[in-house]
């Protein structure tokens, strides 16, 4: 039954499991410094096969804010108005801890059985 | 650049930009998406916008010039309100489908129901059922908009007719009948109030052509029943002149009363009542009806229950009529009413 997947369920999946892993790419973003919204979504953007529409990056920001995995503060910019700044949180750095672990042994898990198939 | 003009249901023509058009597609933009985000919980939905409009502020300062296109540029790849707020129900796990018939005949279920069987709240419970049933509202909507006022409202139902049982007609106004116009139509219309402004545009504005239709229909001729009758009558007689007789020669007119029902909005309807009079100075006698023809409208249904014409000693005449109007929509908010006239033999009327 699990393995009856229908075409349009198929392109959902996909979007599920890129909305899953895209959680991640933010956290591990946030990890190295503090950014703001417009430039996360730039550093984003800027990854190849990372195809985001980025207004919907900021549902999974408020998220993450929600659950208490980042947390925001403003910040006075040079040129503009104050920018909202995001910040990594401790629970935020043991989830991504944990799906970096995760994500590494289902890759391998995967490739390989892709390639068997070949 | 086509289809991106198309998009925005802007003609990209003039390239020169003014703030002020600038500021129209930017608010255009932002009003759609805050209305898409309507299932989102207030405080997210806020702060969601926030953070696309100070996206969208920051976007626009990288620009090196700002042409009506890189606006555009710029909204297009933010994405379509409706593409976020589906990101957002998503990773919110607010999980809202978009709302159709079962949406639509909750909301007239509980908001109508009320006016058209208004003695249990039959509809209120099931339109609440549908509430239950459907996808459409988050968990909170449904427990603030939906559940907790049907509880409420048969709370209030019970105590206010026990109150009504124990205190009888002496407190001011029956708490039996305070009760009935509280929990059967001020919080049910409430509540679908309340739950139609959440689904917001998500809805067709066909379907709220359908419900405001349905609405006015129940509600407009139930109204009526709330305003009062309004009586007229006028003699007419062949020569034009009226009420005046010449001493010992009968005359003959006709009289003609009326009683109106809703008075004044279109659905207006009307009890009339016609009577040939003679009078001579000192007698006024029938020469033929009474006539009752109620008038029948599509929203109130008149009857009459009595057309009589009585003749008092002193030689005048009294002409009476007993009708009710009904709402054809809502049969239990009906209106009576008794009205009569006074004919004397001098030929002048008095409304009794």
């Amino acid at each position: 039954m699990h393995c009856m997947v229908r075409a349009e369920d198929r392109t959902g999946l996909i979007a599920q499991m890129r909305r899953g892993a895209l959680e991640y790419c933010v956290l591990a973003l946030l990890a190295t410094r503090e950014r703001y919204g417009f430039e996360l979504v730039q550093n984003l953007a800027e990854v190849d096969g990372m195809v985001i529409t980025e207004g919907t990056i900021y549902p999974l920001l408020t998220r993450l804010r929600k659950d208490g995995e980042v947390e925001t503060f403003w910040r006075e910019s040079s040129s503009g108005p104050p920018r909202r700044y995001y910040r990594i949180t401790p629970p935020g750095r043991e989830a991504l801890k944990g799906f970096r672990s995760e994500w590494s042994r289902f890759r391998s898990a995967v490739d390989s059985l892709l390639g068997s198939g070949r | 650049m086509e289809s991106l003009s198309f998009r925005s249901g802007l003609v990209v023509g003039e390239w020169e930009m003014t703030a002020t058009h600038a500021t129209q597609i930017i608010d255009g933009y932002l009003k759609r998406l805050d209305s898409e985000l309507s299932s989102i919980p207030t405080a997210r939905r806020k702060e969601l916008a926030a953070q696309i409009a100070e996206h969208i502020a920051q976007a626009r300062q990288e620009l090196p010039e700002e042409t009506d296109a890189d606006l555009l540029t710029i909204l297009d790849r933010v994405g379509e309100p409706d593409e976020i707020a589906a990101e957002a129900r998503a990773s919110l796990d607010i999980t809202t489908a978009k709302p159709g018939p079962l949406e639509i005949f909750a909301l007239l279920l509980i908001g109508v129901g009320g006016v058209i069987f208004p003695v249990l709240p039959v509809a209120w419970v099931l339109g609440t059922g549908l509430v239950w049933r459907s996808r459409s509202w988050t968990p909170r909507e449904k427990y603030f908009g939906a559940y907790l006022p049907l509880v409420l409202g048969l709370a209030i139902l019970a105590i206010s007719a026990l109150a009504s049982v124990i205190f009888g007609q002496h407190l001011l106004l029956d708490a039996a009948l305070l009760g009935f116009l509280i929990a059967n139509l001020l919080m049910p219309l409430g509540t679908a109030s309340y739950l139609g402004a959440r689904l917001g545009r998500r809805l067709p504005i066909l379907a709220w052509a359908a419900i405001a239709i349905v609405a006015l229909s129940v509600y407009l001729p139930a109204a009526a029943a709330f305003i009062p009758a309004r009586a007229s009558a006028f003699i007419g007689t062949p020569f034009g002149e009226s009420g005046i007789t010449q001493a010992g020669q009968p005359r003959c007119a006709g009289f003609y009363g009326s009683v109106r029902y809703a008075n004044g909005l279109p659905i207006a309807a009307t009890a009339p009542v016609s009577v040939g009079i003679c009078w001579d100075g000192n007698t006024v006698t029938k020469s033929w009806g009474p006539d009752c023809y109620p008038s029948y409208g599509p929203a109130l249904r008149v009857a009459v229950q009595s057309c009589t014409v009585e003749s008092l000693p002193d030689g005048s005449m009294i002409i009476s009529i007993q009708s009710s109007a009904t709402a054809t929509t809502a049969p239990f908010f009906t209106q009576s009413g008794g009205m009569g006239w006074l004919i004397t033999p001098d030929g002048l009327i008095t409304q009794l």
